[in-house]
Parts: C-alpha cells; structure tokens; sequence
C-alpha cells in the first residue's frame, strides 16, 4: 500500500542541500551515494503496519468468506492455509489497524513533503517509449492508486457491513479483498523489476527523512498520533452508538398470541437491528429486526418482528418414492440445509459485549485440534469458561406453533461421545440444549456425512395419510414458496403409528411426510420459555415469556444494574446460515 | 557510526521479523491461548520500531561526522 519509492532518499545526495554543497562533496558521501537505497523511516513503519494490518484483514476476511455467498468455493480452496478460531476480533481490529495506517499516512506524506513520490504527472511516463526503469517507476505509482482506491472501497464496505447492509455491499467488499490479494503479489513483482532486489530490501533500511522545503518537522509523531486519534474516534463512535433496549417495569402483561397490538407493547422503545448475509431472504441475504421488551418484576416479555419473505414451515420432510421414504432436503447429511427447513430465530444473550457475538464464534474446519470436525466445515459455537451465552431458539415447526422456544446455551466445548467420536453423530463443541428435554424429535434414522441419498429408515407413519397431508397445505415441494397459514408440518405421535410394512404399503408413493414428531412435553432448564408466532405480509411476529431470573447455570438473568448484550440472528428456511449481527444491542433492565 | 547503523538495521529486522512470526503464531495458534504470542509480536514490533528510529538517526549522524 506504501509507496516506498522515495528518489531523495534513494540517491540522499542528490538533495537540495547537498546540490549547494556539492563542491563539499566527500568520497565517503559518493559512496554512500552508489550504495543501496535506503526509505524513510516513516515510510518503512507504515509500510510495514499497513502490510501486516492488509494481510491479516484478509486472511481473516477469507476464511469468514468460506461460509459467504460470494467466492465460497474459492475461499474454501484456501482453507488449508487461512487461520482459524475466534476471528472476528482479529479481523475488526485489523481492519482498524488499516484505518489507522490510512490515516497515518496521509498527515505523514503532506507533513513530511512527499506528495510529489505519487504524483498522477508519473503516469505519463508510461506512454513514453524506451523509458526503461522509470516505467516501472510510472506502473508502481499507478499500483500504488490502485491500492489506495482498494483500502478505501474495503474500508468503507467493511463499515456498512459491519452496520448490517448486505445485498451488493458484501459482493463489492469480498471481490475488492480478492483484488487486494492479487495486487500485494503484483506490488512486489512491479517493485522487484523496478530497482532489482534492493528495491525491495530498502524496506529494511531506514534513513532520516530528507528535511525539504515542503516538509514540516515531526511529519512520522503526528501521522501517529492522527491515527491513533482517528482509530480513538471510530471506536468511541461505535461504542457510543450502539443500540440499548431498555426494558421498563410494566404493570400487566401481554397476551403471547403472535400479535403485537398489546397496549403494553406501545410502553417499550423499539430498537432495529439490520442483519445481513443470511440464507434465501429473497436474494438478500438481508433482515431487519425489530425488538421491543418489557418486564413486571416476575417475568420478561419480548416482541420480536424480522422481515422474512416467506413462511417456511418444512423441517427436512419426506417423500414416499417406489423404493421407500426419501429426504427431500439436501446437505441433511452435514447440517447444513437451506432448501426444506423451518424458519428460526436465535437469540443469544452475554455478559460479554465482545466481537463475534461475545467471542462464540470460532470459524475453520477444525477449529478445536484434536476434536471431532464440524460436519459443514464452517466453524463451531462455544466461548471461554465463565462467558456463558444464554441462547432461545424459536423454531417454526419445532414447537414454534405450539407455544415453546427452544432454551439452549453456548459454552465451554463438551466431552464429545463415541459416536461422536466416530463421524456418526454431530458434535456440536460449546452449542446444546439446557438440561431436560424437549418435546420434539425426527422420524427418519439418523445418517453420518454422505447419508440421506437413498431410503432413510422410519420410525412412524400417519395413522390416516390423507389427514396428515391436508394438514401440509397447497405448498408440499417448494421450499421457497411460502406455506399456507395454518400448515402442520409436524406430527402428533398420538397421529401416528410405529413403522411397520404393512401400514406403510397403505402409503401411495408420492405422499409426503413431516420430518418432525411432537410427543410429550418440555421439561427441566429446557422448558423455561414459552412464545407465540404469526407470519403476515412478509414479517414473523413473535411474543416469548421466561421468567427474569432462572438461576440457571445455562440462562442469562435479566437484573437492574448488570448489563446484557443481545445479539439475533435470522433463519429463512436454513439449518445453519442465518444471518449475521455484528453489534450487539445492550440491555438495560430497569428496576 | 556506518556499522553502528548496519548493526542496528540487523537488529530492527531481525526484530521485525520474530514479530511477524510471533503474530502470525498468535493467529493460527488455538484462539484460546494466543494472548502471550500475541504481546510478544506487539513488543517486538515496537522494538522493530524503535529500532529503525535509532538506525536512521546513527545513519544522520554519520552523515555530518564526515
């Protein structure tokens, strides 16, 4: 990014001071004057700042883009070599260490008098034949354009991404990366045909910046000290402008229906919550939530309203082919369907403001050496001892109609079992269900990686198939068409029957099946929240009760004085791609 | 003052270099327990810094000691 061709300390006597005492000239001064070049010692620090800030944003940003949309397949190719673990943090904070340099580096080349070092009146060089080296003086000047143009679309994309805009943000911030990887190998081949090695070694050989007309003293302490002012701005702006849901003390509470005409809910201060680079959502990936909460001194409520196109219903459904029931989903096998799955929300709640939603995101394909591999390769959810996040799921077809929300929790990764061990069953690190048990489970065997391509084995069957499939409403096999209101696609186990032959042989092929049985009830840790659900003009509205103090190892309290910090991620019709939220919104609970 | 000057450019560079390794260790170490790795890279860096500083004014004084 640098630009590190400085002619007046590259040939030092060529300087206007040393012109006026040419005659003074020594032969140790000639020397000097043959000998390699050397860069300014500001030029060499923010050189190098700049490059190591680049490289990390990019290796970070590359594996963050091997669950993106953009160039997955190609990011995923260099998975062998890009970090892994915890690397939001890694990669905000490079970015600002680049916002730094950026900064740095402007106030350093005006204060230090090295504007004319690339000068646009270079390029001109290029047009000129047999200009020799100095072409690629004119070729490294316009590289290094390139690159001031690069950091700053990535800079300013990085921002809107990290404020929730998705859509062509993050197509305009993934490709500028790309280009940015290409162009460091460019910048030093460019370099290296300039001056040869030496030209690339001079970035480890400082000299005292040339004191012209045009410079101004301290140029290297005041570049510092605006970039660190400026980072100190950006980060005191982000902190400062985060969004508070405040929860106020209400008398009465509302009615869990799904629908957020409760006179109680005008008393709550909506906070908005831009979400980006989701599954489906109509192409957008994007999804705002709007989320309002009150408590009375028992109980918390929350009302939670997020765009979604469509009401998807089908969680990993079945179909009867003349060889048996078939998995219409795809990437069941690895956990990672985005076709025939429900539509979900997740909330997660931390003491922990930190990146990567409170430091529970670690992205790799093995980011736990020596554990059992995510199935999908993308990463796991788990956080450091003592930073527990309390996280509800509502889950459409899981208990989503039928008054529950899933209470789960991250923390610190649990001993795997042998299956687990083994690739048989998903291991899931930090990420499980509070102690008890939920009231839903699967009617189809589960199958390791490379399952669900042929008959899957079942457990129950409908006691009356025509029943069962009016049940499913007009939309059986589109996943991204909406589904009807009203559409069960779970089964009672009460409906149903144990697997057998003969019942199945009453089966027409063709008939589609839930994938998901509804026996018994919530118990323990697991059954803390109850909520409600309606989809209506392209929104899900969503009512959820749990008490505000649990006492559960596994649940967030909601306390006066003792801030929390929310974060809400969307599911359109996706196992495991939801969406992304990057602030976390304080919670303040009043008394 | 010339070998001072190339002394301490070894130096700085040798510096900068451990201080790539140490963050570059940091970042594909076990996110757990990358913080040591990663205030040794920070303080190497500054040593680089500060080390480049010093080479270039050894580099000045040379000049006008000639």
């Amino acid at each position: 990014m640098v630009d590190f061709v400085h002619t007046r300390d590259d040939h030092s006597a060529a300087s206007p001071q040393r012109s006026e005492a040419g005659e003074r000239r020594t032969a140790a001064e000639r020397g000097r004057q043959n000998a390699p070049p050397r860069s300014d010692v500001g030029t060499i620090v923010l050189h190098w700042a700049t490059a190591l800030a680049l490289i990390v944003c990019l290796l970070t940003g590359l594996r963050v883009g091997t669950f993106g949309y953009v160039t997955p397949r190609f990011d995923m190719w260099l998975s062998p070599i890009l970090p892994q673990g915890e690397l939001w943090t890694w990669h905000f904070f490079s970015g600002l260490g680049l916002f730094f340099c950026t900064s740095a580096y402007l106030i350093y080349v005006y204060r230090g008098g090295l504007t004319a070092r690339n000068t646009f009146k270079k390029l001109r060089i290029m047009l000129i034949p047999g200009a020799g080296k100095m072409r690629w003086d004119a070729i490294n000047v316009g590289l290094h354009w390139v690159a001031y143009v690069l950091v700053v679309m990535m800079t300013t994309t990085g921002i809107l991404l990290y404020l929730g805009f998705g859509g062509w943000w993050v197509w305009i911030h993934a490709i500028t990366a790309l280009v940015a990887f290409g162009y460091i190998f460019l910048h030093v081949l460019t370099h290296y045909l300039y001056g040869g090695w030496w030209q690339l070694f001079r970035l480890f050989r400082p000299a005292k910046l040339v004191m012209t007309r045009a410079a101004r003293p301290y140029a290297l302490l005041l570049g510092t000290a605006v970039g660190v002012a400026m980072v100190a701005v950006a980060a005191g702006i982000d902190w400062t402008s985060r969004d508070t849901l405040v929860i106020p003390h209400v008398n009465g509470a509302p009615k869990i229906d799904g629908v957020l005409d409760d006179e109680v809910w005008t008393r709550a201060r909506p906070v908005s919550v831009r979400t980006e680079q989701g599954a489906n959502l109509g192409g957008t990936g994007e999804s705002l939530v709007e989320i309002r909460a009150v408590h009375d001194g028992i109980n918390v409520y929350f009302a939670f309203r997020w765009e979604d196109p469509t009401r998807s219903m089908k969680r990993t459904p079945l179909i009867k082919l003349a060889d048996g029931w078939h998995m219409l989903a795809h990437n069941s096998d690895i956990a990672n369907v985005a076709d025939f799955y429900e539509d979900k929300l997740a909330i997660g709640f931390s003491r922990s403001p930190t990146f990567g939603s409170g430091e529970s995101t670690y992205m790799g394909t093995d980011p736990l050496p020596g554990m059992p591999k995510p199935l999908h390769g993308m990463g796991y959810h788990y956080v450091a001892e003592g930073n527990v996040m309390d996280v509800w799921q509502w889950k459409a077809s899981r208990g989503g109609h039928l008054g529950r929300v899933d209470d789960q929790y991250f923390d610190t990764p649990r001993e795997p079992t042998p299956d687990e061990w083994a690739g048989k069953a998903r291991w899931q690190a930090g990420y499980w269900n509070d102690p008890g048990r939920a009231f839903y489970s699967y009617n189809y065997k589960s199958e390791p990686p490379g399952g669900y391509r042929g008959p899957v084995g079942i457990y129950r069957l409908p006691k009356d198939w025509k029943a069962m499939e009016a049940a499913l409403g007009s939309n059986r096999l589109d996943p991204n068409k909406s589904d009807d209101e009203g559409a069960h696609w779970w089964m009672m186990e009460e409906e149903t029957v144990p697997y057998s032959p003969e019942a199945d042989a009453a089966i027409p092929v063709g008939t589609v099946m839930p994938g998901v049985l509804i026996s018994g009830d919530y118990e323990g840790d697991r059954a803390d929240i109850h909520g409600a659900a309606k989809w209506k003009n392209g929104h899900w509205h969503l009512e959820t009760v749990r008490a505000l103090r649990t006492g559960s190892h596994y649940d967030q309290d909601f306390i006066p004085g003792r801030d929390l910090y929310m974060w809400v991620n969307v599911f359109d019709h996706t196992q495991i791609r939801h969406t992304r939220h990057m602030r976390g919104v304080r919670i303040v609970t009043e008394p | 003052m010339l070998k001072q000057q190339s002394t301490l450019t070894g130096l700085s560079a040798t510096l900068f270099g451990a201080a790539v390794l140490f963050l570059f260790l940091a970042l594909y170490h076990d996110a757990d327990r990358n913080a040591p790795l990663l205030w040794s890279a920070v303080l190497l860096l500054i040593a680089a810094v500060v080390s480049w500083l010093v080479a270039a004014s050894a580099g000045e004084r040379d000049h006008f000691s000639d």
